[in-house]
Order: structure tokens, then sequence, then C-alpha cells
């Protein structure tokens, strides 16, 4: 190999380790500003889920129509988060693989949330309704609710599944599916049961109000959905440009060891040279 | 005391323990005072007063829900303003903007959307009316 050609590989090298470094500290800051905001948005949902289930024992199953399906054709909504830009290690990805493995394309729809997403379901066929990737996604949540709400009112689809990459940890995420609709509350029963259930005074009545909490849920759902695979994505981010980085370090040094030889060959070479004519020069 | 908790989606705005809160309930207001009845109801836009001791606090606040045991209020909103949050300069600002899109709304959305707005810069100011008495 070549001295100088060396020399300027292990130059631009460089360079991308200080461009991948700096990705992986932007991503580090805003992972922690996007966590933050989703550990905010905890106590109002987990409120309205305590304040549903206490009501609940006052309300009836028909008093709202998000509580059961208005048909059964087997269609299913999915909303679809991903993220619009790449370099995120598997964040993507694992979305990708969990649509392909769990989800039958020819009865489902999609509302995607992410260039990427739009661009793989587009490919493997299946159908996008909408997408909203272009705007801001903290704005996407009221149009994605009150279509997907309207919809499903209409009886268009059975169910309404979010999919998204569920924030676990700094260095985890999930990718999970939560179904929306029809409203289930079955789950927030298993961890309040100790609870005693208390009669309440319900204004102006249980009818009105039970309506107005659930959709507040849903939407507040879909907020949280969203705000978590923000957080995912940069934490995701983060760690591929941490490996980058030290990719990037471990090819310098070889490089370097590399360089290094090189150019002990060469001085060696150019002793041998004047050795030898020496040698050649004092035999004559 | 009543501990007092108010929430909106974004964050905890406000936890203290306090003698009464005063809400804007659908039906007209209500003041909730240690060992009420257990309620829950859904709030309109409007101003919530928090008495505590000697002290007053007031919040702006949009639609959302109250739910009370006698021991403990929780307030879930849309959206919340200390009094100490609110500029009077953005609020004439915001009145302003909104007549200005009321009077060019050509379709009935954006008439609502326009209506809407005017409604909260309305009760932001009133709030600041309030302050103003106060001191």
């Amino acid at each position: 190999m070549n001295l100088r050609i060396l020399r300027k590989k292990i130059k631009s090298i460089a360079n991308v380790k200080k461009i991948t470094r700096a990705m992986q500290l932007v991503s580090a800051v805003k992972m922690k500003k996007a966590q933050q905001e989703a550990i905010e948005t905890i106590p109002y949902r987990t409120f309205l889920e305590k304040i549903i289930l206490k009501s609940m024992s006052q309300v009836d199953k028909a008093h709202s129509p998000l509580l059961s399906s208005k048909t059964n054709n087997n269609k299913y909504l999915y909303i679809v988060i991903s993220s619009n830009k790449g370099l995120c290690g598997f964040f993507n990805f694992s979305i990708f693989k969990f649509i392909n493995n769990q989800i039958d394309l020819k009865n489902s729809e999609f509302i995607v949330l992410g260039k990427k997403a739009a661009n793989f379901i587009s490919k493997i066929g299946g159908k996008i309704i909408a997408d909203f990737s272009t705007i801001n996604f903290n704005n996407a949540v009221s149009p994605i609710f009150t279509e997907s709400l309207k919809k499903f009112l209409i009886g268009d689809y059975e169910m309404v599944f979010l999919i998204y990459n569920h924030f676990i940890s700094a260095t985890k995420f999930e990718t999970i599916k939560t179904q929306l609709l029809p409203t289930t509350i079955s789950y927030i029963k298993k961890v309040e049961t100790k609870e005693k259930i208390n009669e309440y005074l319900i204004e102006p009545d249980p009818k009105t109000v039970i309506d107005e909490v659930l959709k507040n849920l849903i939407e507040e759902k879909i907020r949280g959905a969203i705000i978590e695979s923000q957080a995912a994505e940069h934490s995701a981010r983060m760690l591929a440009m941490k490996n980058a980085t030290d990719n990037a370090g471990e090819i310098i040094y070889n490089l370097t060891l590399l360089r290094n030889k090189v150019r002990q060959e060469k001085i060696t070479n150019e002793l041998l040279d004047m050795v030898s004519a020496k040698i050649s020069v004092e035999s004559n | 005391m009543l501990h007092l908790k108010i929430i909106t989606p974004k964050k905890v705005v406000f936890e203290k323990d306090v003698n009464s809160v005063t809400v804007p309930a659908a039906d007209g207001e209500i003041t909730i005072l240690p060992r009420h009845s257990n309620l829950f109801s859904l709030l309109k836009e409007g101003i919530i007063k928090v008495k505590s001791g000697g002290d007053e606090d007031y919040f702006s606040i949009g639609a959302g829900y109250v739910e009370t045991d006698g021991k403990e209020v929780i307030i879930l909103v849309s959206r919340a303003y200390g009094q100490d949050e609110i500029d009077e300069k953005l609020i004439n600002e915001a009145i302003n903007e909104a007549q200005k899109l009321l009077s060019q709304a050509s379709d009935e959305k954006s008439r609502q959307a326009a209506i809407s707005m005017m409604r909260r810069a309305i009760i932001d100011s009133k709030l600041l009316k309030k302050r103003k008495s106060i001191r």
C-alpha cells in the first residue's frame, strides 16, 4: 500500500469520526429532552385511566360507541410511527420486521408517521390511507385521532392499532402493538382491583362524560406513543453513532499501525539501496 | 386540607395542599372544600381559583375534568397557565389577531378556530384583571 493513500485514508476517517461523535452528542441531548417529555406526560394518562375506571362502574358498554366494534369485517387499521431520518441503527428495521411478521397485508390499511415506514409499506404493497410524515409529529396527534376515529365510527374497520417503538431505557426499546379502538379497560382493572370503587356523582351525566373521557384517553395514547417513539429514535441514533465512533477509532488505530509499518519499510529499503550502492561502488 | 393536583398533557402544573378550589364546571361554577362528596365533572374553559392559607392563586385553563374524593382534587385540563405566566401584551396581540382572523374567515372551520382563539385570550385577560384587583 502507498504511504500517501494511507495518510489520506486516515485523515478522512478521522473526519468521519468527528461527525459521528457530534451526532452522538446531539442525539444524547435530544434523547434526554424527549425522555423528560415522555415522563411528564405519564401522570395525565394514569389519572385519566383511574377516573375512567372509577366512573366505569356506573356506565354501560352501550353508552359509548368507542367501547365496541361496529362491524366484524376483519379489517384493521394500523397507525405506524417510525422516523423521517435514517442513521438510527435498527430503530426502523425493528418496525419493518414487526409489520412483516405479524400483519396480514390483505385486510389491513395504514396511517403512517415517518418517511421510512411509508417507503417500506408501499414497497411491500400495503395500502396507506394517510401519511403525516411532513408535518411536525407533535402536531399530527389530532389529525390522526380524528381520522381514525371517524373511520372507526362509520364502520370501516373492526379495530384500530398503534405500532411504535416503546421506550424502555436509554439503551433499550421494543416494538409493540397496542389496541386503540375499541377501547378496552380490562388492563386497567388488573392493576387497580384493590382500590375500592365508591359511588360517584358524575356531572352532567355518565353518558356524556364517558364519551368525552375515552376520546381524550385515546388522543393521549397517540400523543404518548409519538413522544415515546421519538425518545426511542434518539436513543437508537445515539447508540448507532456511538458504535460508529468506536469503529472509526479502531480503523484509525489499525491504519496508523499499517502506516508506520509502511514508512519503516520504506526507510529500510532506502537504507538497503544506499548500502548496496556503496558496496558496489567500493568493489569497483 | 385538600391535596390539589393540576395536570395537563404536558406536565404537572401545580401540586399543593390547599383550603378550597373553585372551578368552572359544565353546569356552573363549583367550589370544592375538604370532605366534599365524591364527584367527577366536566370543566369548561375558564379560571380556577385556589385558596391556601391567606393566599389566592389563579389559573387560566382549557376544557377538562375535575375529580375529587374529599381528600384529593385532581384537575385534568388541556392547558393551564398560572397568573405569573401570562403576558398582557401577548394577550392583547392574540385578541387582535383573532378579531382579524374572524373578519377574514370564509368558511365555518376557520371561523370556529378564530372564535376559540379569542375565547382563550379573553379568559387570560380576565385572569389578569383579577390579579390586578387583588394588588
